[in-house]
């Protein structure tokens, strides 16, 4: 399989403002917006910020969706109603929003409690993480917690070989059609596949400590 | 297709990405589905979100309006905190006035309400003088009459 041509993606181009959509237009949209928009919206919202892990720094889905409608407002972001829905207009704002919100965070804004910098090292001795704070290392806890995530999924589907194949490729950052061409699935089958996976992993409470928080 | 490599920020990473794009390409009634599965109501969650929304877009407009409104509080004060040359005096100030309805390249800036200037109050003829000078023509007018137009 060609990962690269899968993988690639475009800069956005900004709509001319003569196509943007006017003030009246963004209400009426708001307003058309239907309960499988809204409840796409809302679920598409929680899961970027799932994604943001401690990056959300305590941010939530709302604050995701308010920040695309203040953008559109402000006229930061423009939306060009001939081109796309309105709804899809907002996701791909919301990915967007969120994918800057995780470059620009800085690990040593975050307030944190002292005592939970404070580490036993082999010797026995305690330190403070604040004692080395200019050497980036990744954080053996939140690293644990992530490979107990994997193998907590894993186990979720042990008896589900057609779902093992889809975290799979997803987890090697193949996208839908990469995993589908791979593993030869029919869009129907993986559509039901990836239906099965998110409400398992809904039922199990995994999903919202899925997510890395990488970049 | 396993890569070792991979680590497991990146595999959740990878994953979360997934599941996300999966919701954007999932249909409404899955999703509507999936929410109602999850304990939370779609209609009362929908009506939530879409008020939400709609106040966002009235605090936007009510902002732009504010903003505006401040924007000619600005320009009204400055123009009362300004001080006009125009002459001390009722009398002086009734003589440029006669002098500015008079003459032909100014008429257009008088209404024929103000022509009339027995009618007129001092009070109408000084605001009306400040009108002029704002707008540049009594520096018109004594930049003509230096020329000896």
């Amino acid at each position: 399989m060609c990962r690269d041509a899968h993988m690639a993606t475009k800069p956005p181009r900004r709509v001319p403002e003569e196509a943007a959509a006017t003030l009246e237009e963004i209400t009426a949209a708001i307003e058309a917006l239907t309960p499988g928009d809204l409840a796409k919206l809302r679920r598409y919202a929680d899961n970027r910020l799932a994604r943001l892990g401690p990056k959300a720094e305590g941010r939530t889905g709302d604050d995701l969706l308010q920040t695309a409608v203040t953008d559109l407002l402000e006229d930061t972001r423009r939306w060009s109603k001939a081109k796309i829905g309105f709804a899809g207009f907002l996701i791909g704002a919301m990915r967007s929003i969120s994918s800057n919100w995780a470059r620009s965070f800085k690990k040593e804004d975050t307030p944190v409690a002292e005592t939970d910098l404070l580490r036993t090292n082999l010797e026995g001795e305690t330190f403070s993480l604040l004692d080395d704070v200019q050497t980036h290392f990744p954080d053996p806890e939140r690293t644990q917690h992530q490979k107990q995530t994997l193998e907590q999924i894993e186990t979720l589907f042990k008896g589900d070989e057609k779902a093992q194949m889809v975290l799979m490729g997803w987890t090697e950052g193949y996208d839908p059609a990469g995993v589908r061409e791979f593993w030869g699935l029919s869009l129907n089958d993986y559509n039901t596949i990836v239906c099965r996976i998110r409400r398992h992993l809904d039922s199990a409470g995994l999903t919202p400590h899925i997510g890395g928080g990488g970049n | 297709m396993a890569n070792k490599d991979r680590t497991a920020t990146q595999k959740l990473d990878a994953l979360a990405d997934a599941l996300a794009e999966s919701i954007a390409d999932a249909s409404d009634k899955e999703i509507i589905e999936e929410l109602h599965l999850s304990g939370v109501d779609p209609d009362t969650e929908a009506a939530r979100m879409k008020a939400m929304m709609l106040a966002t877009v009235k605090v936007f407009r009510q902002r732009a309006l504010a903003s505006a409104r401040a924007g000619y509080c600005r320009q009204i004060e400055s123009m009362e905190r300004k001080s006009y040359p125009i002459p001390g005096t009722p009398a002086e100030r009734r003589q440029l006035f006669a002098l500015v309805a008079q003459r032909p390249q100014f008429t257009q800036f008088v209404t024929a309400q103000y022509r009339d200037l027995d009618v007129l109050t001092d009070n109408d003829i000084e605001t009306y003088l400040e009108d002029l000078a704002e707008l540049g023509i009594l520096e018109d007018l004594r930049r003509d009459d230096t020329n000896g137009k």
